[in-house]
């Protein structure tokens, strides 16, 4: 067994935004059980720790209608991953669960059942989207400031984690009263790993003090080093360890047996992702009006934006960016380095610093590096092909990070152990308390 | 006609907290031929997951869940039941129910219902499910390349629901699922006019008939089956070859239920069926109706079902055929899409 430090790889299946080609033959279906089946298949025999499914309860919007250029329509997160515990055996099953629109003791309840039924598979990806446009679908609307979403959370978390510890909870907060005794027995890994996904300085204290694992957005090898050593920093200050709360990126793998094979794939991966609707599409969110007079081929507008934020594509993540400055600076880039519109929204879309492009063994070598620097724990694959995409890097490039000692040989028996947590002591012998309780009571 | 309109439901409530059991005991009840296994929410395991992972590993039966309508969120419920329904293939249905006691509503920070409102509230529940499971057309997908568009605005439709204690806007998140509406079984208190009652778009699919004794039960079931399908609900206790249904079920009696009780034999438990088939026979339509039998023990009782009811009803020609959607197995109509009607 080597001592190195070893990557792990969780698969997002994004179910929304450009990420996913469907423009294509290859591209199958976003929904049927079976597309989920095999990816989820593939993934476990490639070792990978984890399955993500997103969350995101409102349709997105474009200009004040539904948003049509991009792969739209997801499960419950749950749901699906009940029935994917049924058709796989060690892959961990994790669900993006936001803080606002669901109920502590609800939520507590169903991912215990989810752990049970995965038999210690499961996992809650904590998200704090709040806004009250996703709230006009839930009974309490828009209830929450953007300044509260993280003491809200904190408050929704450690309700969460009182059900699970101790399974009785009478919480009285700002915005919510819970009297629960949890009825749901601790499974083998004593409660899901918390995971979570925000980067906010609030966020990432968040994540120091409550979560065991961050779905992060920092791929590059030195802003991975620079925000290890970030969080570090922050989980020292509540006492926790060096290199305690895992990190595992976001990141899209483009791979081939070859260099020039892996740039002619990337080509096209880039092409089907944005072509000229979705990059008009995009600058129409900052510009704010539409832009079917423009064309895509062209410079990207020389008439300014007529909204001051950009807030005319709902549940995008970008709201709120300054359109006139924006346009200003990106106009100037573009004419910089003689991109037309196409061009520079595939430059500009962020996943150009999130993909690892090259062969086979260019990229296991690059991987080794992270795992030697200790930059990161591991890698949230979003594939871009449904659901072939996880093909290649099972077959090729994971038995190349394996010979490198820097990937698992096997699984181990819980998500928990298959992500190197340890298991905390003080849970542990809760965990055992409750059981009892819970055998008691029934 | 009271031939072939016999739907049997098994609930899979004590398969204990390894999903693996619920899965099996599913499997036999598929092979066995029941239309339908059902799951409660009784604390442990989630009921709508274990149909999820029962659907996972089986091909026809239809998949069950209960959930209550008062204190959970209309838009998850629809986003899970639709998942379901598109995970099974359509074998999807809803046991609804209205859970109105303390310790619901204390878990979310509400308070209990007044009784008269919870027709009105199911309704407006009800009515959230209807309107997401529509709003999105069949065809809203287009993969239209020409375009660059994946979906069809003009095919999805907002929500737009105001009921008395919330609005949901919509549209779904979720495609519509592969039923167009899933089948929803409620109780029948809950279909007064301004609540579940029948009208087009809007009401439950099926009456569940409640009653203390055998008796009143059937004479329940044979009124309600002129409007529509019924659905009764049984406590099982049978005669095995060493033991009687009647001793075993006084053991029970600490944890009596509110559902009535069937003890005896396989053959007077054949014969109620019968009648019960009979009784809500009728000649004018093709209505199916559900027994929905919950095994006193799961392990004793089911498996009398499964081994010794199940094959002499298969050879009877009370057992209705199981369709390919729970909806057909029910003989519903295809579910048409309001919007779509609209337009
Ligand atoms: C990698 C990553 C993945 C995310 N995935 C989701 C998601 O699936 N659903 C969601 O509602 N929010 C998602 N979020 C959004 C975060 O939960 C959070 O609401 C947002 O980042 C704002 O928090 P912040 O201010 O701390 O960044 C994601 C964020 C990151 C960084």
């Amino acid at each position: 067994m080597s001592t190195q430090n070893q990557l792990r790889f969780g698969v997002f299946f994004q179910g929304v935004n450009s990420s996913t080609v469907w423009r294509s033959e290859k591209a199958g279906s976003q929904i049927d059980f079976a597309s989920f089946r095999q990816i989820a298949q593939t993934a476990e025999r490639g070792l990978f720790s984890a399955f993500f499914l997103g969350e995101g309860l409102r349709l997105r919007e474009h200009l004040g209608g539904i948003h049509e250029l991009d792969v739209a329509g997801r499960p419950d997160a749950q749901t699906m991953l009940a029935a994917l515990a049924a058709v796989t055996s060690n892959i961990g099953l994790v669900a993006t669960q936001n803080t606002t629109y669901n109920d502590p003791a609800d939520l507590a309840r169903r991912l215990s059942s989810l752990d049970l039924i995965s038999e210690g598979r499961a996992a809650w990806n904590i998200v704090t989207t709040h806004n009250a446009w996703t709230g006009a679908n839930f009974r309490r609307g828009g209830y929450l400031e953007h300044h509260e979403r993280y003491s809200h959370a904190e408050d929704f978390v450690r309700t969460v984690r009182q059900i699970w510890d101790d399974s009785t909870v009478h919480h009285r907060g700002n915005h919510y009263n819970v009297d629960y005794t949890g009825t749901v027995p601790a499974s083998a890994q004593h409660r899901p790993v918390l995971f979570q996904a925000g980067d906010s300085a609030e966020g990432r204290d968040f994540a120091a003090r409550q979560t065991d694992v961050i779905f992060s957005a920092h791929v590059g090898l030195e802003d991975a080093l620079e925000f290890r050593k970030d969080i570090n920093a922050r989980a020292a200050k509540v006492g926790r360890a060096e290199n305690s709360v895992k990190i595992m990126p976001g990141a899209e793998f483009i791979v081939a047996e070859t260099a020039a094979a892996a740039e002619e794939k990337y080509h096209w991966v880039r092409e089907h992702q944005i072509g000229p609707h979705q990059a008009l599409a995009y600058l129409e969110q900052f510009w704010g009006t539409r832009l079917e007079n423009v064309d895509p081929y062209g410079p990207l507008p020389e008439f300014d934006p007529v909204v001051e934020q950009s807030s005319v594509t709902r549940g995008s993540g970008f709201q709120g960016a300054k359109s006139l400055e924006l346009a200003a600076a990106w106009r100037a880039e573009a004419k910089e380095k003689g991109q037309n519109i196409i061009e520079f929204v595939r430059s500009r879309s962020h996943r150009a610093d999130h993909t690892f492009t090259g062969s086979y063994d260019q990229i296991a070598d690059r991987l080794a590096q992270y795992a030697e620097l200790g930059a990161v724990d591991g890698f949230n694959i979003t594939p871009w092909l449904i659901p072939t995409g996880l093909d290649d890097i099972v077959n090729h490039l994971v038995p190349r990070l394996q010979e490198r000692g820097v990937y698992p040989q096997a699984y181990a028996d819980t998500l928990r152990e298959n992500l190197g947590l340890t298991i905390d002591e003080t849970h542990e012998q809760r965990a055992i308390q409750r059981l009892k309780t819970v055998q008691e009571v029934s | 006609m009271s031939e072939y309109s016999l739907l049997l439901a098994l609930n899979l409530d004590g398969a204990g907290n390894d999903p693996n059991d619920s899965a099996l005991a599913a499997l036999r009840a598929e092979s066995a031929e029941f239309h339908g296994v059902s799951f409660s929410s009784d604390g442990l395991l989630d009921s709508v997951q274990r149909a999820s992972f029962v659907a996972a590993k089986t091909q026809r039966i239809a998949v069950l869940p209960v959930i209550d309508a008062l204190f959970t969120e209309p838009f998850h419920t629809a986003t899970q039941l639709a998942s379901l329904d598109i995970i099974s293939h359509g074998r999807a249905g809803w046991i609804l129910e209205t859970q109105n006691d303390s310790v619901q509503a204390d878990a979310v920070g509400r308070s209990i219902l007044p009784e008269d409102q919870l027709s009105t509230e199911a309704a407006d529940v009800v009515t959230t499910h209807r309107r997401l499971w529509d709003s999105w057309e069949d065809d809203a997908v287009i993969r239209d390349e020409a375009t660059g568009r994946y979906l069809d605005a003009t095919k999805l439709h907002y929500a737009d629901v105001e009921g008395k204690n919330f609005s949901v806007k919509g549209p779904a998140i979720t495609p519509r699922p592969p039923q167009g509406q899933l089948p929803i079984i409620a109780p029948a208190p809950l279909f007064t006019p301004d609540g579940l009652q029948h009208c087009r778009l809007n009401g439950a699919d099926v009456v569940k008939v409640n009653a203390a004794n055998l008796d009143e039960l059937l004479a329940k079931a044979q009124t309600a089956s002129s409007k529509g399908a019924v659905a009764i609900e049984l406590d099982v206790y049978l005669d095995t070859a060493g033991d009687t249904g009647a001793r075993r079920a006084a053991e029970q009696s600490v944890q009596r239920t509110p559902r009535a009780e069937f003890i005896g034999s396989v053959d007077e438990l054949i014969s109620f069926l019968k009648k019960f088939a009979e009784a809500t026979a009728n000649p004018e339509d093709q209505r199916r109706h559900l027994v929905h039998l919950h095994p006193g023990d799961l392990r004793i009782d089911a498996s009398v079902l499964l081994d010794e009811v199940l094959p002499k009803l298969k050879h009877s020609n009370l057992l209705a055929p199981i369709g390919d959607t729970l909806r057909e197995t029910f003989a519903l109509p295809v579910a048409k899409n309001r919007f779509q009607e609209a337009s």
